[in-house]
């Protein structure tokens, strides 16, 4: 038998036809303690107010478009128990998702969200010269592996409400979902444009905007774990020498080296490699106020080279990575 | 999260990774958790041979090798029979990450012992890593470290920052739901002070994506700093060097990139202090000032350099 909990649910309320203004509604209900947030929603539309407006459709898990902000995170509504969200004071304060405007109430328009999953072209490109005929092309379980996690998605915008990179660069970035499908293409043994494809992901925008900030992982409801799809892309980056330079790559880049050089990070080597000469003028500021503390960011003169510094280089060497530190510089 | 409820008069002992920002742009790290540790009694082996984490760029380019070269860090903490103190966010991520894989999967420690011997090293998988912010409640106890608070904090509203990677993945930090954290406030609240909630106590300073997109990691930054402002906070304080960096010397920046002040109207506009975790326990627990080189910070709180000019011994 349930036990019955009282809960107090804040749901955002937004018209605007109405106002331009959102506000929130405050509903005291009691409900078994086995109820998910959506059950507590269609209690609250069929029995309080019926005017109160969210997206439902599967209640499974499967369809993704009940995703929505629980004490600010968003989660699906379906999967989400109530007793598991609310606070101390049995209170769940529901949003719209974040990075995307608000239609009316909990409904959001993913316009964005969709536009950056079709930019990655989520779907295989094959260079064919004639049709495969009855031959299949065929793919091992294990290269299916490879991308299997990324294959789980189904799109709710979870991980894309939360994005902090989402949104500091004003939805310039992809976001995770889509990195993570571009990853599922750009990894299919298939495909036939892979270069092409990493180095559209290598533009303003795609995979080094990503802040490491690991929310996505959280907020996926099916384990993609899209900021592991983004780190895939990044070294599979590397193996591409075509692929014009940016600052993600030299940062990588800069660190590889660095640790080489001195174990410890040098800052200025790294700055250097990532930024070039000319780069470094915007850090003086940060310099002087460093300075002016008697600090300074470690640099090849003062830096102490880390104890028995041999052993890092030595397996950097075994790894099969060069003596500049850098396995790139060999391919470029 | 656990605290240890006993009063432990063990002697703590742990390899002590003190990190790369943590000893240059940030040297007050380094300094106040030394001076914190002889207080408290807790004996840190320098690793003087620890290199860089790899804090994720060096992962981005080749994460088999990070993972030997992080590997290396837990073998030197194994062989002095220590576990490994951090006392940056990014670190402890990125060592732990590799220390639970190693400990879980005996096929990958072998291959990385394969490497590890070639330099006369091995890992067997014995060591700890812990953040000086869990290692605290964890190991030392909060009711122990209660009794050491000779100057309680209680005049200070305090704002949390966590970071990222103490939290984040929950499968690397342990956190059962690394979304809503306590023990950040709980420490606070042992050293007497008063903690300011805010949304932005577990999100992201954007350090990591500072080189490539200078302008985002300023929003992020800008952002938590306002809703402490806004909340009222005396002062800031982080786990993480990296978040320090960020808010602390970039602060003025930060601020008018992510919001236009003149929205602000209510909120006091002068710099908000950041602090380092062993400075704040430390100034609760009876060190000065100077000693915990809070004079180092780029913002200097003139308020706690009166209050807390001079140390003070238990009685």
């Amino acid at each position: 038998m349930d036990n019955k909990i009282k809960v107090t649910f804040k749901v955002y309320r937004f018209n605007p036809e109405v106002s331009p203004e959102g506000y929130y509604d405050t509903f005291n209900i009691e409900v078994p303690d086995t109820y998910t947030v959506l059950d507590c929603l269609n209690d609250i539309k069929w029995d309080v107010d019926g005017s109160v407006t969210y997206s439902r459709s599967c209640r499974h898990g499967i369809c993704g478009v009940c995703a929505i902000r629980m004490n600010g995170r968003a989660k699906l509504a379906c999967k989400t128990q109530v007793r598991d969200v609310m606070d101390k004071n049995n209170a769940v304060r529901v949003d719209p998702m974040g990075n995307m405007p608000v239609i009316r109430d909990l409904i959001v328009d993913r316009t964005k969200f969709w536009k950056a999953l079709d930019d990655v072209k989520p779907y295989i490109e094959k260079e064919m010269t004639e049709h495969p005929k009855a031959e299949s092309v065929l793919l091992s379980q294990e290269q299916q592996h490879s991308f299997h996690e990324t294959d789980h998605c189904i799109m709710c915008g979870a991980c894309y409400s939360d994005c902090p990179s989402v949104e500091a660069t004003g939805n310039k970035y992809l976001g995770p979902a889509a990195l993570a499908k571009a990853y599922r293409f750009a990894a299919d043994p298939r495909e036939s444009n892979v270069e092409q494809r990493m180095t559209e992901l290598n533009k303003d925008g795609g995979i080094w905007d990503c802040a490491r900030c690991y929310d996505c992982i959280e907020r996926c409801p099916k384990g993609v774990a899209p900021l592991d799809q983004i780190i895939r892309l990044r070294n599979m980056t590397m193996d591409y020498p075509g692929i014009p330079s940016n600052k993600g790559v030299r940062h990588a880049e800069g660190f590889t080296e660095s640790t080489y050089r001195m174990g410890i990070l040098d800052e200025v080597i790294m700055s250097l490699h990532t930024e070039g000469p000319f780069g470094m003028i915007k850090h003086i500021p940060l310099g002087i106020r460093l300075a002016k503390r008697g600090k300074a960011p470690s640099g090849p003169i003062i830096t102490k080279t880390s104890d028995n510094i041999g052993e890092v280089r030595k397996i950097y060497k075994l790894m099969g990575v060069d003596k500049n530190g850098i396995e790139l510089k060999n391919k470029r | 999260m656990v605290s240890n409820s006993k009063t432990n008069d063990k002697k703590l002992r742990y390899s002590y990774f003190p990190g790369c920002v943590g000893q240059t742009s940030t040297i007050e790290l380094d300094r106040s958790m030394l001076q914190l540790a002889d207080k408290l009694g807790i004996e840190l082996v320098k690793m003087t041979e620890a290199s860089c984490c790899g804090a994720g760029h060096l992962q981005d380019m080749n994460n088999e090798l990070a993972t030997v070269i992080n590997a290396r860090h837990l073998a030197y903490a194994e062989k002095e029979g220590l576990n490994l103190l951090t006392v940056c966010d990014t670190c402890q991520l990125h060592i732990n990450e590799v220390n639970l894989k190693l400990k879980n999967d005996p096929e990958a420690l072998a291959e990385v012992n394969k490497t590890l011997k070639e330099v006369g090293m091995e890992y067997k998988g014995t060591v700890e890593v812990k953040h000086i912010l869990t290692a605290l409640i964890e190991d030392y106890g909060l009711d122990r470290l209660k009794e050491q608070v000779v100057k309680p904090l209680d005049k200070y509203k305090i704002a949390p920052f966590y970071g990222c990677q103490i939290l984040r993945p929950g499968a690397v930090s342990g956190l059962e739901d690394p979304d809503n954290p306590t023990f950040f406030e709980e420490l606070i609240e042992t050293l007497g002070g008063k903690t300011v909630d805010y949304e932005s106590k577990t999100k992201c300073c954007g350090f990591h994506v500072e080189l490539a997109n200078p302008e985002a990691a300023a929003a992020m930054t800008g952002k938590a700093l306002w809703q402490a402002k806004e909340k009222q906070a005396d002062f800031m304080v982080t786990p993480c060097p990296l978040c320090h960096l960020n808010l602390d010397a970039q602060q003025e920046h930060s601020l008018h990139v992510a919001e236009n002040p003149a929205k602000y109207k209510n909120v006091d506009h002068s710099p908000l202090p950041i602090m380092h975790v062993p400075q704040l326990v430390g100034l609760a627990v009876g060190l000065s000032y100077d000693q915990l080189s809070i004079n180092k910070n780029i913002i200097r709180p003139e308020e706690i350099k009166r209050e807390f000019a001079l140390p003070v011994n238990k009685k």
